[in-house]
């Protein structure tokens, strides 16, 4: 049998293959091979022969694979960093670090703080890339719609805020575009002014273009460091600007500010005398190190830097970080721990992207550290070797790795393959990992109810009598309660009480399982009452096999095939079952992802117009899982009863 | 004379029904000796097969000794406890069944199956029993035994299985094998090589055979004692060699019985069979229960039940006119009241 492997192939390569693996040998198929054949391999041999069974366990374990191994490598992050503010509903796309052509050969300015990016060639011309969602019918109020005097102009410098552009052109002029209702920008002649220098400038006139040294946009705020000290700012108020006036009055009078960083309480920045300012705001006031025993100890920043000199500032959303001129990298409000860097190198410069530090040697290597949640922080392998670099720049969730002024490497956030929802998290992962959870679920459910059904049936149905009247009332007590509305109720109350979630989850698992028994139940036992006329039976008594043997033993491996199919599709109905309950909000909760409470979001009419996305995906997996399910339970049924099995 | 192996005495089987009780067995005895062989002959319904049942205790859930003794061995088995019955089941006493197709669980593999009353009984490993197995199996003469022991009752022929049945009745080497019309079911070749290795197993064994059949055919070849049927009674009662030789004395019924088989040197054109069809065991009439189809009753069969009485050495019979001659003679033409 096993010589011929080579000859007479015959079938579709994966149904070949398939066969092989769970038959051994590639012989040919006939009738006459089956009465040679254990009922298993039979049904077995029949189940592959059919293809549309054989795609559905082709593609039922390929989800399995999905969404149990993937998560290994993908776990859900249910923390802050799990969501993404800046990331709010953004589509399924793939090209947030895609960058025109003439962008990648030529750049001069590049700049990102939430999904898009704005980016400026040596040219003057700009380009805006990404992916931006605005409810405003405006056109002038989606960052993606570059105005046609920025596009007519030759412009120097772009900086791109969460949700609007700032550039500017050769000839000094300040464009503006994007959203401006929280006063972004002046657009009706209202450009809020915190600054030294009025920002009328702006508005009306020009700014001398080349003495521009720095243009940031942080979160709705805006500021221009000129070569002078100079600073022109203006944003939302209610933000950060309270902190931004202190910030430019205390540059002011410590000595003129040479950097400006934005998190997203507000600015800072470090001035000539090498000193950090960090105006009115305490937030980044202590720095937190280990002491010899692992603990952790605030320690006041200004008195851990000392007399050193600051000599470069980044800060991503919710932390800073400061270089001192012997090469340390002073981390505040962040967990991390900067990289090591090796003996004999030292950082030269820092940059921050929104959550995350990136830092470049003076020997040409690139370190990064910070939320790694979207690869910011996989810097290239060649990039961390000797001179490959010499200007590296974290922005937003990208990195961009210059040369000799030319952009030799990027890396970071490409984008989500199936979205974000509302909360900025990645609905790939979720949907990843919510599967886990709705299997997982759904198979403790049924191991748990066929286990249930399994004894009640048996017992019921070999011992009959009293036991069996008994068992069958209760039965259908248990089959007459509303499922819905007690798995509502009892989960409703668990949510009440302050259990683990975990637990709570387990308790859910017990409960589809404690409800969904009856069905298989009455089956087992209708089959065993059948099952123990037979001859069989008798014949096992005769040779004084026990009663509890013959039952277990002897006619339930009889009936296998049928509890086989019924919890095959049991296990499809107990996933749709946990899905509605997590859909209605009775299930698992959020934020812990299920394909249940991933569709939640879409009782929402916006969600369902807009943001397709955010339902569709997981309504997909779900149906596919249960369609190849349901498929694979239907052919088994078909395989394992010989009277519907027609030789073709 | 010792005593013999197995006695049924005055054994009442009853089944409870929702109309009534069906009385299967009705004060039925009989005895077998070690090493002979016991033919129970009888119509479907006579209560052969329960008798025998009724011996190992295996009836359905209604059903229940209602009197009478099942001496094996000097115990009584319709007291023995449940625990002590699984003991004697397939040990002591086995059975093989008429159906060798469904006599056999078919998601199991004929090692496994086989393997079970050396595991139960004798307490052996799974290793050992399935190689004792694969012995039985070439005792009862399949020829390839380790092939067929991996194989599935599916995958074996009627007559196969049917020795698969028989090597596992005799695995434990009983004292009695009850044979429940084992060759009915086979066809007429393959039925005589199944009866040649019964023979041949009870010589060898010393095993005493009970053998449950309608078949008269078999029964004479056999049979050491016959026990005839009928409505759960015994009405014949002989030694095989008498009842087969053309003897004097014999129940009308077996006398219809032998009258039914069909024979190579007959002359008649059509065979007779008993008029008539075995009354609804509820319905039993109340004088001889073969009165209404025996074409030799009278009033007194009608309305007395006649006693089962030796007529001759080792016969007894359960009839009024047990002579032959007597009945067929023209005064009791006149006396007769069917037809």
């Amino acid at each position: 049998m096993e010589n011929n492997k080579n000859s007479g192939r015959k079938g579709f390569a994966p149904f070949r293959w398939l066969r092989r693996m769970f038959m051994g040998g590639s012989r040919e198929l006939t009738v006459a091979d089956e009465r040679y054949d254990s009922p298993t391999k039979l049904a077995v041999k029949r189940f592959f022969r059919k293809p549309l069974a054989t795609g559905a366990v082709i593609v039922l374990a390929l989800m399995f694979a999905f969404v149990f191994i993937g998560p290994i490598f993908y776990p859900v992050d249910l923390s802050e960093t799990g969501s993404e503010s800046l990331h709010k509903n953004v589509k399924p796309t793939m090209s947030l670090m895609k960058l025109p052509k003439s962008l990648e050969e030529n750049p001069a300015d590049i700049s990102s703080r939430s999904s898009f990016s704005i980016g400026v060639d040596k040219d003057g011309n700009t380009y805006v890339w990404g992916y931006y969602y605005t409810p405003s019918k405006e056109a002038v109020a989606n960052v993606m719609n570059i105005p046609d005097d920025v596009k007519n102009s030759k412009i120097v410098r772009a900086a791109a805020g969460s949700d609007h552009c700032v550039a500017i052109d050769s000839e000094g002029r300040v464009h503006a575009w994007g959203e401006y209702d929280n006063g972004q920008y002046g657009r009706n002649g209202s450009m809020i002014s915190v600054c030294r220098e009025m920002p009328d400038e702006i508005m009306n006139g020009t700014i001398d273009a080349s003495a521009v040294k720095q243009l940031i946009c942080g979160n709705q705020i805006t500021a221009i460091l000129m070569d002078d000290g100079t600073v022109y700012a203006w944003g939302n108020e209610n933000l950060s600007a309270s902190n931004l006036s202190s910030v430019i009055k205390s540059g002011e009078d410590e000595g003129k500010l040479e950097k400006l960083a934005f998190s997203n309480d507000g600015i800072y920045a470090i001035n000539e005398h090498g000193q950090f300012v960090s105006g009115k705001s305490q937030k980044f006031d202590y720095v937190s190190l280990f002491d010899k025993d692992g603990n952790v100890v605030n320690e006041n920043i200004y008195d851990y830097i000392g007399d050193r000199k600051i000599v470069d500032i980044a800060a991503s959303g919710n932390a800073i970080a400061l270089l001192a001129d012997d090469g340390e990298i002073i981390l505040s409000g962040m967990g991390y721990v900067t990289p090591e860097i090796p003996d004999g190198d030292r950082v030269t410069s820092i940059s921050a992207g929104t959550r995350h530090f990136t830092a470049l040697t003076e020997k040409g290597r690139v370190y990064a550290w910070g939320q790694n949640y979207r690869n910011q922080c996989e810097v290239p392998n060649e990039l961390q070797e000797e001179g490959a670099v010499d200007e590296v720049i974290a922005s937003g969730f990208q990195n961009y790795a210059y040369k000799d002024g030319k952009l030799v490497d990027k890396w970071g956030l490409k984008g989500y393959v199936m979205g974000t929802d509302d909360l900025g998290r990645d609905v790939f992962n979720r949907i990843m990992n919510g599967g886990r959870m709705t299997m997982t679920i759904g198979a403790v459910a049924v191991i748990v109810s066929t286990i249930i059904g399994i004894i009640v049936g048996c017992v019921s149905g070999y011992f009959g009598g009293a036991i069996d009247i008994i068992l069958m009332r209760v039965t259908e007590i248990f089959g007459a309660i509303p499922f819905l509305p007690f798995a509502l109720c009892l989960s409703a109350i668990l949510q009440s009480s302050d259990l683990h979630e975990d637990t709570r989850i387990f308790i859910i698992m017990l409960i589809l399982g404690a409800l969904s028994w009856t069905g298989l139940a009455k089956l087992i036992r209708g089959q065993i009452l059948s099952e123990r006329e037979r001859e069989f039976v008798t014949a096992a008594r005769s040779m004084g096999v026990k009663e509890k043997r013959i039952a277990f033993k002897h006619i339930l491996p009889n009936i296998v095939s049928v509890i086989l199919v019924t919890v095959t599709l049991d296990f499809a109905s107990c996933m749709l079952t946990e899905s509605s309950l997590s859909y209605l909000g009775f299930g698992v909760r959020l934020p812990r992802p299920t394909w249940g409470n991933m569709l939640d979001g879409s009782r929402n009419a916006t969600v369902i117009q807009s943001f397709w996305w955010r339902w569709l995906f997981p309504a997909i997996f779900l149906s596919i899982v249960v369609i190849c399910i349901n498929i694979i339970g239907d052919t088994l049924r078909d395989v394992l009863d010989p009277k519907s099995e027609v030789e073709k | 004379m010792s005593a013999p192996l197995l006695e049924v005495k005055n054994l009442r089987t009853y089944f409870k029904t929702r109309n009534g009780t069906v009385k299967a067995v009705n004060d039925v005895s009989y005895s077998i000796e070690r090493g002979r062989t016991l033919g129970i002959v009888g119509e479907s319904g006579s209560g052969k097969s329960v008798s025998a049942m009724s011996i190992l205790r295996l009836l359905d859930a209604n059903g229940y000794i209602a009197d009478g003794t099942v001496t094996f061995d000097g115990r009584d088995l319709a007291t023995l406890s449940t625990q002590e019955m699984y003991h004697i089941r397939g040990n002591r006493i086995s059975v093989i069944f008429q159906e060798p197709m469904t006599s056999l669980n078919p998601v199991f593999t004929i090692k496994k199956q086989l393997s079970e009353p050396f595991i139960i009984h004798q307490g052996m490993s799974k290793k050992e029993a399935a190689e004792k197995s694969v012995e039985m199996l070439r005792s009862v003469q399949i020829p390839n035994p380790e092939a067929v022991a991996r194989q599935y009752p599916h995958q074996l022929s009627g007559g196969m299985r049917q020795r698969v049945m028989i090597a596992m009745a005799l695995s434990c080497k009983p004292d009695i094998l009850i044979a429940d019309e084992p060759t009915t079911a086979l066809d007429v070749t393959v039925q005589a090589q199944i009866l040649r290795l019964m023979n041949e197993m009870q010589k060898e064994n010393g095993t005493a055979i009970m053998f449950i059949t309608h078949d008269l055919g078999v029964i004479n070849e056999m049979a050491d004692d016959v026990v005839v049927m009928y409505c759960g009674q015994v009405v014949e009662q002989a030694p095989a060699s008498l009842i087969f030789a053309d003897c004097e004395q014999s129940h009308p019924y077996t006398e219809g019985l032998m009258f039914s088989i069909p024979r190579l040197n007959d002359d008649r054109s059509k065979l007779d069979p008993i008029p008539g069809a075995v009354p609804h065991p509820l319905d039993l009439p109340k004088g001889c229960k073969f009165a209404p189809r025996c074409k030799y009753c009278t009033q007194k069969c009608i309305d007395e039940e006649p006693k089962l009485e030796k007529v001759a050495d080792g016969q007894l019979v359960r009839c009024f006119y047990p002579s032959k001659s007597e009945r067929r003679s023209p005064s009791h033409g006149e006396i007769t009241v069917n037809n």
